[in-house]
């Protein structure tokens, strides 16, 4: 299947999956950064 | 707060959406070989298996430019800050797959057409769209406040989505290396049935995966609207 210009449909899949793991390991560690942050901003407030 | 209601809503989807994506991958290079017209003859084309996830790519971008358009509107008619967060996180997805539609595309091109790139309309037109959506995302980091971005934002999101009927119409207006509309037509799509079946199915899967990528995003937002309001110390804020 990889043979002639098969090997252009393997780099393009392994291309998309690459993005998209990427893409979601980006939002993963975003989304803990700035719960960190929300969560020691909610704790350092000073009460009212 | 992500409730663990929302946590387990955004879980679902991200599961069927990667139960849908291993069935359709297995679909891809299962599939009978796909013979592509060179001048008169047809010739066997594995590269073109591509198509099975170039076309479910440019959908979902032209799926989430139109969420884009259409939340940029409520957020002029509004001003409330959840249709800001909904337009900024599906121009980010929006652009990620932009950006695959373009490498695939060119990944595609180079064994059929022997060049990566061409200046035709299609191409051009969705250059263009990458970078309509990068400067939406620039413009959003460099005006600090928040009000003033959402609404500036929000104009080029909808005067940017001019772009997709372009870009989808390209084909029929101009003369280009990409062939004409082959699946929305008239008389039916213009390729065999077995591969109308798997695109369909690899477009669900895209669709889905964009929903997840999509609530993921907007969760995003939410937080670092949380991360604003206690820093500023005012309690009780939210998206």
């Amino acid at each position: 299947m990889f043979a002639g210009n098969g090997i252009y449909l393997l780099v393009a899949f392994v291309a998309t999956v690459l993005v998209l793991a990427g893409y979601v390991w980006s939002l993963s560690s975003r989304a803990r950064d700035l719960r960190r942050d929300a969560e020691r901003a909610e704790r350092d407030r000073p009460l009212r | 707060m992500m409730t663990d209601r929302t946590g387990r809503r955004d879980t679902l989807v991200g599961l069927a959406a990667l139960l849908l994506l291993l069935v359709a991958a297995v679909a891809w290079f299962a599939s009978p070989t796909i013979l592509y017209p060179i001048g008169d003859r047809l010739v066997e084309c594995q590269a073109c298996r591509i198509i099975y996830f170039h076309v479910p790519s440019a959908w979902v971008a032209y799926l989430a430019f139109f969420v884009v358009f259409s939340a940029s509107i409520q957020v002029l008619r509004t001003g409330e800050p959840r249709w800001d967060a909904i337009a900024r996180s599906s121009a980010e997805v929006g652009l990620v797959f932009t950006t695959l539609a373009l490498i695939t595309g060119s990944l595609w091109g180079k064994p059929i057409w022997g060049t990566w790139w061409a200046w035709d309309a299609r191409m051009t037109t969705t250059l263009i769209l990458w970078f309509i959506y990068l400067a939406y995302l620039m413009l959003r980091s460099y005006v600090e406040d928040e009000r003033r971005a959402a609404r500036y934002s929000a104009v080029l999101g909808i005067l940017g989505f001019v772009d997709v009927p372009i870009n989808y119409l390209s084909v029929t207006w101009w003369r280009t290396l990409h062939p004409e509309i082959a699946i929305v037509r008239p008389e039916g799509p213009a390729m065999p049935p077995f591969m109308v079946q798997i695109l369909a199915l690899s477009l669900l899967a895209f669709t889905l995966l964009y929903m997840y990528l999509l609530l993921r995003r907007v969760g995003l937002e939410r937080t670092a609207q949380r991360l604003r309001a206690a820093q500023l110390g005012v309690a009780g804020q939210g998206a």
